[in-house]
């Protein structure tokens, strides 16, 4: 147990958020994205609540994540999806579990037939429509979508969707991506289209175009109330954070500076950075140090007071993306880095 | 099972270095933040071993978990909550200001370019890919193919580790040489540019490492991303398998 650092987390915030998404993507449905042990928001907590508001889908990238969740209990009708494998994978776990899986090439959908003990898996075809990481590229997508048919009529896989990721460079540019994404949906055989659970969008595009959202939209960031940035709020997209990370002053140093113990090696925004904080509601300015953070004299706490480093912007404090816009980053890669030694605290249900 | 993402900790290099600087007098060996990420029971056992006069932490939750899990060494802490003194001490720790030691951090670890390098971060190739001059890659778009090359994905992302960043910034090497990191690191993966060469999937790539053999050193890497070593080292995600070699 941590006493001097920990984060709460608000899972009424959760719940809402979840809401919010899903009334603004209707009529296409919601998986939530729960990678990063649930952007370091805590697993298990999250993936009940989501599962508690009705959400059916949950993604998961690691596919031994899916198979431990749906070993503890997670219900058959949940699905789970896994999209990051080595390319010496064996995937007779997360086929055993009903994890679902995407598939970029036909080197690795030989590896899934081959290791899934004679088990049908259910597979989504990756198409790379730009972002250039995984997925077949465009000039390989027929002979991936050929090979998975085949090994579909003998039985040895299901289509079960296809899927992208896009870049988020410009509307234009996704507007490319999302044409890219039809011509490939269109490249699957016409009788096998039907049920096929089509997705391309992540949390930003999902709110930002209706033409993004297909069947699926995978939502992470928004559900855990974390805005794109570039000066977008958690406020002004309907959305609540769900992480609130807070220390208590220790110590006042000679120059009567109130010290948190926490520091870069716990995953603050790099050493010598200067920051804001809360105290109250009340601003107060921080620089991080690389094991203790330090609090301007100017803000007069004392011993004991409770700092808020992030938290939410109808309190006064600064969000992640604040934190975010003020050292070139994005929210997620900082709740990401938030150390595991960090206590999470849970609230409400 | 799943890609290989790997943090090779080489006891005897961080032996040798806790035992140099010991010759210069009594130590305490720095264990703040699980040990800067490679381990506290690893660290704690190596101090035992070297004949260090005991471990310190920064914070007191740090050195309760210390004591929790190194029974049987001095722990020290540095500031702790007035209030928490009798905590502390009922778990046999005591403030730093009591240690006839001195307390060693960058000459254990390596970090600052001293000591021998104690780390090396390996991952592995997941997937090639051919792509056109003028084709982006990642989020944003922020690289663009400047001719027809090749490009790999690596299982790294900023959640393990690796910053947002290092992306047109930082090199790797894959199977020996250098290739650069190519767009944004997103969460999980990120991109190297391969140029012409052909490498496999399962090639390994190597973030950071010995010197001596040749790899990066963490000192490179954390410049090149102006982020302090000790940070670059204890923000090493959970899937980052710890072994020691």
């Amino acid at each position: 147990m941590t006493r001097d650092v920990w984060a709460e987390i608000d899972l009424d915030a959760y719940r809402a958020n979840i809401r919010r998404v899903r009334a603004a993507v209707a009529p296409a449905s919601v998986m939530t994205v729960v990678k990063n042990d649930a952007y370091g928001h805590g697993l298990d907590r999250i993936v009940a609540a989501a599962v508690d508001e009705g959400i059916r889908f949950v993604g998961v990238l690691d596919a031994p994540v899916g198979v431990a969740l749906r070993r503890a209990g997670l219900p058959e009708d949940v699905r789970l999806f896994a999209w990051l494998f080595g390319p010496q994978e064996d995937y007779a776990d997360a086929v055993a579990n009903g994890v679902e899986i995407g598939v970029s090439s036909e080197t690795q959908l030989e590896r899934i037939v081959e290791t899934a003990d004679g088990r049908p898996a259910r597979i989504h075809a990756k198409i790379d429509t730009g972002l250039g990481r995984a997925g077949a590229r465009p000039e390989e997508w027929a002979d991936l979508v050929a090979a998975i048919e085949r090994s579909a009529d003998a039985g040895l896989v299901e289509l079960a969707g296809v899927w992208t990721h896009i870049a988020e460079a410009s509307d234009e540019e996704d507007g490319v991506s999302i044409r890219a994404f039809e011509r490939a949906v269109a490249g699957v055989s016409e009788g096998r289209r039907t049920g096929l659970v089509r997705h391309l969008a992540a949390s930003a595009a999902s709110f930002a175009r209706d033409d993004s959202r297909f069947d699926v939209v995978r939502v992470g960031a928004f559900g855990y109330g974390i805005a794109p940035g570039d000066g977008v709020t958690p406020s002004s997209l309907g959305l609540v954070p769900v992480l609130s990370l807070r220390a208590r002053v220790v110590d006042l140093d000679e120059s009567g500076g109130a010290v948190l113990s926490i520091g870069s090696v716990d995953g603050l925004p790099g050493a010598g950075r200067r920051l804001e904080a809360a105290v109250d509601g009340r601003r107060v300015s921080i620089t991080v140090g690389l094991v203790e953070t330090t609090v301007a004299p100017e803000a007069g706490l004392t011993v004991g007071d409770v700092v808020t480093l992030v938290g939410r912007e109808d309190r006064g404090e600064p969000t992640l993306q604040e934190w975010a816009d003020s050292t070139g980053t994005i929210g997620e890669e900082i709740a990401v880095r938030l150390s595991p030694r960090i206590e999470r605290l849970t609230h409400g249900g | 099972m799943g890609p290989r993402r790997q943090l090779q900790v080489m006891v005897s290099a961080l032996a040798e270095n806790v035992e140099r600087a010991i010759a210069g007098g009594p130590l305490l060996v720095d264990v703040t933040a699980n040990a800067f990420g490679l381990g506290l029971a690893r660290v704690a056992d190596i101090a035992r071993n070297t004949g260090a006069s005991g471990l310190y932490v920064a914070n007191a939750d740090g050195a309760l978990a210390a004591q929790a899990t190194a029974p049987g060494l001095g722990i020290f802490v540095g500031r702790a909550h007035v209030g928490r003194q009798d905590e502390l001490r009922a778990a046999g720790i005591r403030p730093v200001g009591q240690a006839d030691a001195a307390v060693a951090r960058d000459a254990v670890y390596g970090f600052g370019g001293r000591g021998l390098a104690v780390a090396s971060l390996h991952s592995e190739l997941l997937s090639t890919k051919s792509i056109r001059r003028g084709d982006g890659v990642s989020y944003g778009y922020t690289y663009r193919a400047a001719r027809d090359e090749r490009t790999a994905l690596v299982a790294l992302g900023y959640g393990d580790g690796v910053h947002r960043h290092a992306g047109n910034r930082s090199h790797v090497l894959v199977d020996g040489t250098s290739a650069p990191i190519v767009g944004r690191v997103a969460m999980n993966v990120f991109v190297v540019s391969l140029g012409d060469r052909a490498v496999r999937p399962g090639a390994r790539v190597t973030v950071f490492g010995d010197p001596a053999c040749g790899e990066p050193s963490l000192m490179d890497w954390s410049s090149a991303l102006d982020v302090e070593p000790a940070a670059v080292m204890a923000g090493l995600g959970d899937r980052v398998e710890r072994i020691s070699s």
